[in-house]
């Protein structure tokens, strides 16, 4: 401020200077407190993708580190051939996913539409439940779920699974309540005079409006089930019907039993897990804008 | 924008006769649908609507809502599943046994320390930390450095949680992990921490599910941030009020509701199951078995799969974490006041 006055003296403009420098310094501060930061965040996952890479002899050394010397795809050629479960559970992860994101966002939509935009009796108060019901602990749920699912005949599959998670629609619903909101009412009128029913109003003028809100449901989904454990290694008894994300838990009990020379168990156990990683650590790197549009849109605004 | 959405059918000719096109087509659509601009009178019962409704209100109902009530019930019964004759939905109701049993049980109570000590070492770190990177992620004046930030610190939040565990059993091996040998290096001697041995394997996977969960709180602490108006600051400015000081007395305070939200989302940090589950199963002895992984085992794994005492079991952590929702809640509300 000093310097733009009438007569910009020299001390004037050193102290902008320092100033300047201070704010410099405190930038770089910043950037070797966050790089700190950066490498716990990385280290586990660089880790395992370069002993993924790594033989016997070098997996075993003293001092092992993080630069592979000789890398090879040995352990993802034992881990893709010697054990046939692991396509499989890709498959059972890639089923679930697919059957949860599918149900969920039809069901999500369906529903969202006349909360955000038609009035009926009970309207408020039904979403106001919707929202609420995340709040609650889920005490016993997990062994009454599990009664549920076998009276209905739904346990240990993935269907069914998938079946029990369609049900779990509050975050979706609300995204795509708060999605269809902010569309301009004006479209959807339009059609309404050019004599357009209310399915045709959401699935012809809303919907293709809201792809934003989709996405962000379905990324989200996508990410939860990937990963999700507890309830998916409970209600499944075959580990051949595992999702990846609990059957990975198992690739240490057969990595002791394999008779491949070249790999150690090690490496096909790293192997392993990040084939279980890449797909969400992917997706999440390709579109990671929409899952921070996720969180601001989504819980932050319950 | 509105006009230009107008039907074109009807449009030219209401202009000839000199109609006021917008009332004409609000009035229409106005009777097709009353909205939410503001309800005139009663709401109508529309069906229409609650046919959109019903499809996820009843798998809501039937996968979500029932589950937790049926938890609630089977808590005062006592139902094992592997016996037909206990396990129904209206028999073998025992009053509150299950909950006399508890006090009387060595394990659950063994079980309720542990869980006890991981919450005191994960709960205030899940909290602190994210709110300190946060803030210094939101410091940053490049935009594009703080994007990347803001991605990598997300990136353990997407990682499946077996996997996430798993990958730090591996990084504590005491032969061939990587972290003493980091450690080591740091310390320019050899180190042998037994980081899954029975004095520290509790805290190693606090340490693991920080490593995942500290980015989710992070990114909505960094939210919180950004939506804080600058001016705020300016005027904090003028007053002397800079650097930390500002930080302390702007920002923190109006991050309230976030804080509250991450308290009330760990609410449930007590029943923590998969992470011990997965990474030590309980052991070494019984260092790390959780009052979640007690309660799934007796439900899933001991003899006859105990679910009501196991429910019983829950419902007394449901309750902890409803009390300390309840409470968080409580007082955000009246210092916000």
């Amino acid at each position: 401020m000093t310097a733009l006055s009438d007569r910009p003296s020299s001390a004037g403009l050193a102290w902008l200077r320092t100033s300047v420098l201070k704010r410099r310094l405190g930038q770089w501060l910043l950037i070797i407190a966050l790089v700190g930061v950066t490498v716990i965040c990385l280290l586990p996952i660089v880790w395992v993708l370069s002993s993924s890479f790594k033989l016997r002899q070098e997996l075993y050394q003293a001092t092992p580190s993080l630069i592979v010397r000789n890398p090879s795809l040995e352990n993802y050629r034992f881990i893709l051939n010697e054990l046939p479960e692991i396509p499989e559970m890709f498959k059972n992860a890639m089923v679930l996913c697919g059957m949860v994101m599918v149900g969920k966002l039809v069901l999500a939509t369906l529903a969202a539409y006349p909360l955000a935009r038609m009035d009926f009796p009970g309207r408020d108060a039904l979403f106001l439940t919707f929202v609420l019901s995340i709040f609650i602990p889920r005490a016993g749920g997990l062994m009454a779920t599990y009664e549920l699912l076998d009276f209905l005949h739904l346990r240990n599959s993935i269907p069914g699974l998938a079946f029990f998670w369609i049900g779990h629609l509050t975050t979706p619903i609300f995204i795509m309540r708060q999605t269809f909101r902010a569309l301009p009412r004006e479209v959807e009128d339009a059609a309404r005079i050019d004599g357009a029913n209310t399915l045709q109003v959401i699935l012809r003028v809303a919907l293709p409006m809201s792809t934003t809100g989709m996405v962000v449901v379905a990324l989200n989904e996508f990410v939860f089930h990937w990963g999700e454990y507890l309830t998916a290694y409970t209600m499944i008894d075959d580990t051949s019907k595992y999702p990846i994300g609990v059957g990975i838990a198992l690739v240490r009990g057969w990595g002791t039993t394999f008779t491949s020379q070249m790999t150690a168990t090690y490496g096909a156990e790293s192997a392993g897990y990040l084939l279980c990683i890449a797909p969400v650590l992917i997706i999440f790197i390709l579109l990671q804008k929409w899952f921070i549009r996720g969180l601001s849109e989504g819980i932050l605004k319950f | 924008m509105g006009s230009y959405y107008l039907p074109s059918v009807s449009q030219n000719r209401c202009w000839e006769k000199g109609w006021n096109v917008e009332a004409l087509r609000r009035a229409k659509a106005e009777r097709a649908l009353v909205g939410q601009r503001g309800r005139v009178g009663r709401a109508r019962i529309n069906w229409v609507a609650y046919m959109l409704v019903a499809p996820a209100l009843l798998a809501w109902m039937l996968f979500n809502i029932y589950p937790m009530v049926r938890g609630v019930t089977m808590a005062f019964q006592d139902y094992r599943f592997l016996y037909p004759e206990t396990a129904n939905l209206f028999g073998s109701f025992n009053a509150i046994d299950n909950f006399v049993e508890m006090f009387h049980d060595r394990m659950f109570g063994a079980s309720l320390i542990v869980s006890l000590k991981y919450t005191a070492m994960y709960l205030p770190a899940i909290v602190i930390l994210p709110v300190i990177v946060a803030s210094l992620i939101a410091q940053l004046t490049m935009g594009r450095l703080a994007s990347f930030f803001r991605v990598v610190v997300y990136m353990p939040a997407v990682v499946p949680i077996a996997a996430a565990m798993l990958v730090w059993r591996k990084l504590y091996d005491p032969n061939f992990g990587y972290l003493n040998v980091i450690i080591g290096s740091l310390l320019g001697h050899k180190v042998d921490i037994l980081w899954l041995g029975s004095k520290l394997a509790l805290s190693s996977i606090a340490i693991a599910s920080l490593w995942k969960g500290f980015g989710y709180n992070t990114l909505l602490f960094l939210i919180g941030i950004y939506g804080i108006n600058r001016e705020l600051y300016d005027a904090g400015a003028v007053d002397g009020c800079t650097g930390l000081k500002s930080w302390w007395y702007i920002t923190l305070p109006l991050l309230k509701p976030i804080f509250a939200l991450i308290l009330v989302l760990n609410a449930g940090i007590m029943g923590v199951t998969e992470q011990a589950m997965i990474m030590t199963s309980g052991g070494p002895g019984d260092a790390t078995l959780t009052t979640g992984l007690y309660l799934w085992r007796v439900a899933f794994q001991f003899g006859d799969m105990r679910m009501g005492y196991a429910a019983a079991v829950g419902l007394s952590l449901g309750l902890v974490s409803a009390i300390l929702s309840g409470i968080i809640f409580r007082v955000m509300r009246t210092e916000r006041a």
